[in-house]
């Protein structure tokens, strides 16, 4: 199968998930109107559906939590791919070095002071820009643990994110300790959800998320020569410590952007990229492509599984659903390679 | 065109090289040997850029290396590493591909002719059949070709090559050398670590031995290549004969099983291994 044409099939599901997801939700809405009033934003239908809440419902409700639940997979998944890349560590995941625990730790310090709800973004509430602000630091911290030892090798970074990976994670067993009140929130934070978001909380991610993916973009050469190892990297004239340095904070900008909106998510950064490098090989542009457009459908339709699961009209936090699905299919993934391989 | 003047260069707190000079113009073909540690990979990656030079001066066609950018340094110099690390399945052509990096803006990308210089030095290199296999299905022999590959496709004047025959069969170790031979008789300049005495003989009219992180013999490899000088350079009794077909020296190391045996060996007879039996 070509690699455009697969393109064009992804492409073309990403697109079909965005309208299908729209369908799912607690209001019980009939396709067709759903259709109509998706039809009416691309300018297919007309815009009269007699009762405006059900657009408020589809559009403000479902649409954007849609939306977000892509763009968040399509941005963990990226993430991921060039963790894995330039840390040269198929194990890496866009929270190896710490910088998600950073934002858990932010999101857990608003929501033990009761911040979590105070208004400074449009609609949406302080949480993440407090877990955003958590995720610039403990990257800040890991690169300056990083400086001190020396070069920004990957060992060293590795090390320095699971440094302070370890240290935040216990400040935020402390945070739950102190006050049982706030157990609950922080611990539905971590595990992730799409539950309440809405337009605003994309427009917070967009730019941290578009920022990143340009830069990735631009240094995804230097990804594949990275993956070589820095002295190979040297020999070929690029200059290894600093793109590694900068594509770091690119893909640690989409991390925290996603976490701060959508909490800690896990196992999509670590196995579409796994998925994607099993069917089209290791080179990295069409990697990064391909497991955003891969990372956002997962994403989305694991999102529709957790409000929907549950029958009594609960949700499920989506980071639940990924690890449930995830681990499994990982250890699927591991067992095929070695049959691969012969063994 | 390679000109080095007192390097010093090491890796943390020690030094490795203590103060090597030498002048390589081109069309030579140059083997650096010496006993393990003797600073032979260390100077390579100093001459490459990887380690930053502590102390002394490399020029490269007269300028100094250290106001070269790195990807200008690589217009002019390919370097072949002595192992390389494969964490992902890269295709073999996107690792060819790479010779052609130095020469890519940074908005811009590989062109056709890019692809073509590359599939071009696959040709040359034997490997063309191999430009969709991934790095983790061919053998060492293969990959180190595409290495290789890689290096010309940088079209540089100056080759660099780490024990390029390292963990090689004969019939790769002398496919892998008479590309290097060809390459250098079209005028560039091949600078090769070889830990085989005799392989370097072969191939190389220029001999550099370092010992200790020190330049102890410099010379065409006629007049370095004795059994006096490998005896001492190496700590143990070595003789030299000659290769039957080149009639390069060739260097015998003696097991002590065979050390008290009476020698015929002046060094140029064409039977000079004193083998017991």
């Amino acid at each position: 199968m070509s690699r455009t044409f697969l393109f064009f099939i992804l492409a073309g599901l990403s697109a079909a998930s965005l309208g299908l997801g729209c369908l799912f939700g607690p209001m019980d809405i009939p396709a067709s109107k759903v259709f109509d009033i998706l039809g009416s934003v691309i300018g297919v239908s007309g815009g009269d559906f007699g009762e405006p809440t059900l657009s408020v419902v589809v559009l403000d409700i479902r649409l954007s939590r849609v939306c977000l639940s892509w763009l968040v997979g399509a941005a963990l998944a990226v993430s991921g791919a060039v963790f894995q890349g330039i840390l040269q560590n198929p194990l890496a995941d866009p929270f190896t070095i710490g910088v998600s625990t950073g934002a858990a730790f932010g999101a857990s310090l608003a929501i033990f002071f009761g911040l979590a709800g105070m208004p400074v973004w449009f609609g949406m509430g302080f949480l993440p820009l407090a877990a955003m602000l958590g995720a610039f630091g403990a990257l800040l911290a890991v690169i300056s643990l990083g400086k001190i030892a020396g070069t920004l090798r990957r060992e060293t970074l590795v090390l320095a994110g699971i440094v302070v990976a370890t240290f935040l994670s216990a400040l935020i067993a402390l945070l739950k300790s102190l006050d049982e009140e706030s157990v609950t929130g922080i611990v539905f934070w971590v595990m992730g959800s799409f539950q309440g978001r809405s337009w605003d909380h994309i427009l917070f991610a967009a730019p941290y998320l578009l920022a990143g993916a340009v830069v990735i973009w631009l240094y995804s050469r230097e990804i594949d020569i990275l993956s070589m190892g820095d002295a190979q990297a040297r020999m070929l004239g690029v200059n290894a410590d600093q793109v590694r340095l900068v594509l770091l904070v690119a893909a640690s900008l989409i991390t925290g952007a996603a976490v701060s909106v959508a909490g800690v998510i896990g196992f999509v950064g670590l196995v579409v990229p796994h998925l994607v490098r099993m069917v089209l090989g290791a080179e990295h542009r069409p990697l990064l492509v391909f497991s955003a457009l891969l990372g956002g459908i997962v994403l989305l339709w694991s999102d529709v599984l957790a409000r929907t699961i549950l029958s009594g009209g609960e949700e499920l936090p989506v980071g639940v659903i990924t690890a449930l699905v995830g681990g499994p299919f990982f250890c699927l993934l591991l067992r095929r390679k070695s049959k691969d391989m012969g063994l | 065109m390679i000109r080095i003047e007192n390097l010093c260069c090491g890796y943390g707190g020690t030094d490795v090289l203590h103060g090597v000079s030498a002048n390589m113009g081109p069309g030579e073909m140059v083997g650096i040997l010496g006993p393990n540690g003797s600073g032979k990979t260390t100077l390579l990656l100093a001459l490459a850029g990887v380690l930053p030079i502590r102390d002394g001066q490399v020029r490269i066609q007269g300028e100094d290396v250290k106001g070269i950018p790195p990807k200008a340094v690589a217009w002019r110099m390919a370097s072949v590493p002595q192992k390389a690390e494969t964490t992902f399945p890269l295709q073999c052509f996107s690792v060819v591909l790479m010779g052609r990096y130095p020469y890519l803006s940074f908005f811009g990308g590989y062109t056709q002719s890019d692809r073509e210089i590359a599939g071009a030095a696959m040709r040359r290199t034997g490997i063309h059949a191999l430009a969709e296999r991934s790095l983790d299905a061919v053998s060492g022999g293969e990959f180190q070709r595409v290495l290789i590959a890689r290096a010309f496709a940088q079209e540089t004047d100056i080759l660099l090559l780490d024990e390029p025959a390292a963990s090689l069969d004969p019939a790769g170790v002398v496919r892998v050398f008479d590309l290097l031979k060809d390459r250098n008789k079209e005028g560039a300049l091949v600078l090769c670590a070889v830990h085989d005495l005799n392989l370097a003989a072969v191939y190389c009219d220029r001999l550099i031995f370092l010992k200790n992180g020190r330049v102890v013999e410099d010379g065409p490899t006629e007049e370095v290549f004795n059994a006096r000088n490998l005896s001492q350079i190496y700590d143990t009794d070595i003789r030299v004969s000659r290769h039957p077909l080149s009639c390069a020296p060739q260097a015998h190391f003696v097991p002590r099983h065979c050390a008290s045996l009476p020698s015929d060996a002046s060094g140029d007879s064409g039977r000079g291994d004193t083998r017991s039996g």
